[in-house]
C-alpha cells in the first residue's frame, strides 16, 4: 500500500503539473493572476457547454415528471457519464498506461506490475472525475432540488459518483490490456493501435446511432414525449447492459432495504472489477508496455533516399509524418475525416432525408432562401475542421525536442506556416470527405453544396491559425505521455471554441445579411471577403507573435 | 568566432541568476572547453549562444552576427549539439538527416557525401533507415552529431557530447572536432571528463555560479592554481 501511494503521489504531482502550479503560484511574482486568469476562461468556456447539458436534463426531469418517473434523469444521466468514461477511458489508459514516457523508468523499479499499473488506473480515474462531475451534477441538483430532497441524497450521490468510473474504466483496462497483449508481438504495431482506434470510434458511434433510432418514437405527441421516449427504451436497454446506472439511481430514490441492497450491487461489482483487471494486469501489464520500448531491426532493403526540400515543405512533411506515425495523434486529428461521413450518413441510414416532411421542409427552404441552406451547410462542413486538434497543438507537441527548431536558421514564422499547412490539410480533409458524402447522399443542390465547401475550406485556415496561435501563446512542452499534449491540452478546447467564435461571427453577418434580405451571391462574396480578411489579420498577428516570442 | 560581452541570464523573474555578467572570446580554429558543477551555468550559456534562450542583457556575436539581432545569419553558423537527445523519435534516421539538411539549406550532392560520410563514421549507417525511437541512447547521440555537422558549421557547439558513446565512437569524436578547427573551424563544448578537456582543449573556461571563474589555456590555468585539471577545477569550484 506505502508503494502505491508514493507511486501515485510521485506521477500525480508530476502529470498534474502539482510542483508547477505551486512553483507558478508561489515562487514568481505575477503568476498568481495568470493562473486564476485561466482558471476562469476555462470556467467560463465549459460553463455554456454545461448550460447546455443542464437545459436538457431539465427537459427530461420536466416530462418525466408528469409521467412520474423523475428518476429517469438520475439513470439517464449516470449513463450519459458511464458511456463518457468507457469511450474516453479507452484512450486514457492506452496512452497514460501503454504510451507513457515513464514506462522504462517505472519498469526498472522493485515494484510488482500490478502497484505500477494501479497507480496509473487511479490516475486516470481521478482525470474522469471531472467530467463525472458535469455529467452528474445538472441531473443530481434538478431532481434534489424539485423533488426537496435531503443532504443524504446529497451526500448519497457524491459518494456513487466516486465509485461509478471504476466500473466503465475496468473494461477500457481490460480490452486495453488485451489489445497490448494482442498486438506486443506485431511489427507495426503504431498502425495497428491507429485502426483498432478507428475501428472502435465508427463502431461506437453506429452502435450510438443504431440505439437511438431503434427507439426514436414515431408518434405524433409533442418533441419532448418523443425524446423521453426515445430515453425510456434507451435507459431499459442499456440499463441492463450498464446496471450501475440503475442501481445509482435507486441508492439515490428508492426504500432503505433497496438502497442498502443496490449499495452492496455498486460497491461489489466495482470491487470485483477492480480485481479481475488487477489480476490480469499482474501478468500481461508488463509485457505490453514493454513492448512499445522494444527495438525492431530493420530488414528494409530500400536505398537511402537524400531528398531536399524547402524548410517550410520540410517542417510540413514531418509534421505530418509525426501525426500519422503517432496513433494518439492520427486518432485524434483524423476524426473529423472518419466523423463527417458518420453524422451525414446517420440521417440517410434512418431514412430521415426520405423523411417527406423533412424533404418538402428541405426543399422549400432551398428555393426560398438558398443563403440560408448555404449558411447551414457550410457550418456543418466547418465543424469538421473545428474538432482536428493538429494545428492547436501542434507547437506542444515539440514538447522537449524543440531546442530542434529554436536553434535552427530560420524564422519562427517559417516553421509555423509549415506546421500551420499541416494542421490545414488535415482539416481540408475533413472538410472535402463530408462535402463529397453531403453531395453524394443528401439530395441537396450540388452548386450550394460546391459553395458551401468552397467557403467552408476558406474558413478551415483562419480556423486553424487562431488554433496555432493560441498554441503559440502558451504552449505546453512538459508532458510524459502524448496524450497529455493533445486531450489534456486546454490549447485544444480554446481553441475550439476560438473556432467557434469566428464561425459564430460569420454566421451573424450571414444572418443579419439574410435578413435585409441581400441578394444570394452578395452574402457568399461578404462572408468570402470577411473569411479572407479574419484570415489574414489572424496569420499577421500569429507571425509577428511567433518571430517576437521564438526568435 | 564567439564574444560574449556582459551577458547575464536569470529564471523565475530574476530570483535565480544563471549567468551573471559573463564575458567570453573564443577564436576561429579553437577547441575551447567549457566545465563547471553541475547548475553552474553552463548549458544555459550554450543555450544563449545558440539563440534558444533570450538574453537579459549583454550581447553575443557568433560569427560576427549578433545572435538576437541577425539570428538566421547567426545560427546558420551554428551547428547544435544539446544535452538531451528529444528529436523526432518516429521520423526515421535517414528522415531526421534529411530535415536537417533541408532546414540547414544544405544541396543534394552536398547533403549526400555528408550523410554517407557520418553515417558510415559512426556505423549507423544500416540503422538509418529504422525509426529513431528504437535507437539506442548512443545511437540517438552520433545520429544528431550527424545532423549538426551536416551543413559544414562555422561553430559547433557540443552540451556533454561523450554521453553515452562507446569508446571507439568517443575516440571518432575527438578526431572529428581536431579536424573541424584545423579547417579553421570552432569548437565549444561543455563536459564533466576532465581528462578530455585536458587532452583535446586549446583554451578552457570554468564557470561557478554563473561567473566565469578562470579561463585560459591549460598552461596559463596551471600557472595560476595548480598542476591537473582536476586540482584546479577542484580548487575553483570548492
Amino acid at each position: 500500500m506505502k508503494q502505491f501511494l508514493t507511486l501515485f503521489k510521485f506521477q500525480f504531482r508530476s502529470q498534474y503539473g502539482i510542483s508547477l502550479l505551486k512553483s507558478s503560484l508561489f515562487s514568481e511574482q505575477k503568476k498568481p493572476l495568470k493562473v486564476i486568469g485561466l482558471a476562469l476562461i476555462i470556467l467560463v468556456a465549459f460553463s455554456e457547454m454545461i448550460g447546455l447539458y443542464t437545459f436538457v436534463m431539465w427537459k427530461v426531469f420536466e416530462t418525466a415528471k408528469t409521467l412520474e418517473i423523475p428518476e429517469i434523469t438520475l439513470t439517464f444521466g449516470a449513463l450519459l457519464a458511464g458511456a463518457f468514461i468507457l469511450i474516453f477511458g479507452t484512450f486514457y489508459i492506452l496512452s497514460g498506461i501503454f504510451f507513457a514516457k515513464d514506462t522504462e523508468f517505472l519498469s526498472v523499479l522493485p515494484v510488482k506490475q500490478q502497484i505500477v499499473f494501479a497507480s496509473k488506473f487511479v490516475l486516470v480515474m481521478i482525470g474522469e472525475y471531472p467530467f463525472v462531475l458535469a455529467m452528474l451534477a445538472p441531473p443530481v441538483l434538478i431532481y434534489g432540488i424539485f423533488m426537496n430532497c435531503g443532504p443524504l441524497f446529497y451526500l448519497g450521490a457524491i459518494l456513487c459518483g466516486l465509485i461509478l468510473p471504476i466500473i466503465p474504466l475496468a473494461i477500457a483496462a481490460f480490452f486495453s490490456l488485451l489489445l497490448m497483449k494482442l498486438i506486443s508481438k506485431l511489427k507495426r504495431r503504431d498502425l495497428f493501435v491507429s485502426i483498432v482506434g478507428i475501428v472502435a470510434f465508427v463502431g461506437i458511434f453506429l452502435a450510438n446511432n443504431l440505439l437511438i433510432s431503434k427507439f426514436t418514437s414515431t408518434g405524433e405527441g409533442a418533441i419532448a414525449d418523443r425524446i423521453l421516449d426515445t430515453i425510456r427504451g434507451l435507459v431499459d436497454t442499456v440499463g441492463r447492459a450498464f446496471p450501475p446506472s440503475i442501481w445509482f439511481t435507486r441508492i439515490l430514490t428508492a426504500n432503505p432495504f433497496e438502497v442498502f441492497l443496490n449499495s452492496l450491487y455498486l460497491v461489489g461489482a466495482s470491487a470485483v472489477a477492480l480485481i479481475v483487471v488487477l489480476f490480469l494486469a499482474s501478468f500481461i501489464y508488463q509485457k505490453g508496455a514493454q513492448s512499445q520500448l522494444e527495438s525492431a531491426k530493420t530488414t528494409s532493403k530500400k536505398k537511402l533516399r537524400y531528398e531536399t526540400s524547402s524548410p517550410v515543405l520540410a517542417v510540413f512533411i514531418t509534421e505530418f509524418r509525426m501525426i500519422l506515425r503517432t496513433p494518439i495523434y492520427a486518432l485524434n486529428s483524423f476524426a473529423g475525416w472518419v466523423m463527417g461521413p458518420l453524422v451525414i450518413l446517420m440521417p440517410t441510414f434512418s431514412g430521415a432525408f426520405k423523411d417527406p416532411e423533412l424533404k418538402a421542409m428541405i426543399e422549400t427552404v432551398q428555393g426560398s432562401n438558398k443563403a440560408l441552406s448555404f449558411l447551414v451547410i457550410t457550418g456543418l462542413l466547418v465543424f469538421f475542421s473545428l474538432v482536428n486538434p493538429a494545428p492547436s497543438s501542434s507547437i506542444s507537441r515539440e514538447g522537449s525536442g524543440f531546442w530542434l527548431l529554436r536553434s535552427s536558421p530560420i524564422l519562427p514564422r517559417t516553421y509555423v506556416l509549415g506546421k500551420l499547412l499541416s494542421g490545414s490539410l488535415i482539416s481540408i480533409g475533413a472538410i472535402l470527405i463530408a462535402g463529397v458524402t453531403l453531395l453524394v447522399v443528401s439530395g441537396l443542390d450540388v452548386s450550394i453544396i460546391l459553395v458551401s465547401i468552397g467557403c467552408a475550406l476558406l474558413i478551415s485556415y483562419p480556423v486553424a491559425t487562431a488554433g496555432i496561435l493560441i498554441d503559440v501563446i502558451r504552449p505546453k512542452l512538459v508532458w510524459t505521455n502524448p496524450q497529455e499534449v493533445i486531450k489534456q491540452n486546454l490549447n485544444v478546447v480554446f481553441a475550439m471554441l476560438a473556432g467557434l467564435l469566428i464561425a459564430g461571427v460569420l454566421g451573424l453577418a450571414g444572418y443579419l445579411m439574410i435578413n435585409a434580405d441581400l441578394n444570394y451571391y452578395l452574402i457568399v462574396s461578404v462572408i468570402i471577403l470577411l473569411t479572407l480578411f479574419i484570415g489574414i489579420a489572424l496569420q499577421t498577428i500569429l507571425f509577428r507573435l511567433a518571430d517576437r516570442k521564438f526568435g | 568566432m564567439i564574444t560574449i560581452k556582459n551577458v547575464s541570464k536569470s529564471y523565475s523573474k530574476g530570483t535565480v541568476k544563471a549567468v551573471d555578467d559573463v564575458t567570453l572570446e573564443v577564436g576561429n580554429g579553437e577547441i575551447f572547453g567549457f566545465l563547471g558543477p553541475n547548475g553552474a551555468g553552463k548549458t544555459t550559456t550554450i543555450k544563449l549562444i545558440a539563440g534558444i534562450l533570450p538574453i537579459d542583457s549583454g550581447t553575443i556575436e557568433v560569427n560576427g552576427f549578433d545572435i538576437e539581432k541577425s539570428q538566421i545569419q547567426a545560427k546558420q553558423s551554428i551547428g547544435l549539439v544539446p544535452d538531451t537527445n528529444e528529436i523526432y523519435d518516429r521520423l526515421t534516421g535517414i528522415e531526421y538527416l534529411n530535415f536537417m539538411a533541408d532546414i540547414y539549406k544544405v544541396g543534394k550532392s552536398e547533403r549526400t557525401e555528408r550523410i554517407n560520410k557520418y553515417l558510415e563514421m559512426f556505423e549507423i549507417k544500416d540503422a538509418a533507415k529504422a525509426l529513431i525511437r528504437t535507437f539506442s541512447h548512443g545511437m540517438k547521440q552520433k545520429l544528431i552529431l550527424a545532423g549538426a555537422l551536416l551543413h559544414s558549421p562555422e561553430l559547433w557547439i557540443l552540451d556533454e557530447p561523450m554521453t553515452g558513446l562507446d569508446p571507439k565512437s568517443a575516440h571518432l569524436l575527438k578526431q572529428e572536432m581536431r579536424a573541424h578547427c584545423d579547417k579553421g573551424y570552432t569548437v565549444f563544448f561543455s563536459t564533466h571528463v576532465l581528462e578530455v578537456a585536458e587532452k583535446i582543449c586549446d583554451r578552457l573556461a570554468i564557470i561557478k555560479e554563473g561567473k566565469i571563474v578562470a579561463v585560459g589555456s591549460m598552461e596559463e590555468l596551471r600557472q595560476k592554481s595548480g598542476e591537473t585539471l582536476e586540482n584546479i577545477f577542484l580548487e575553483l569550484t570548492e
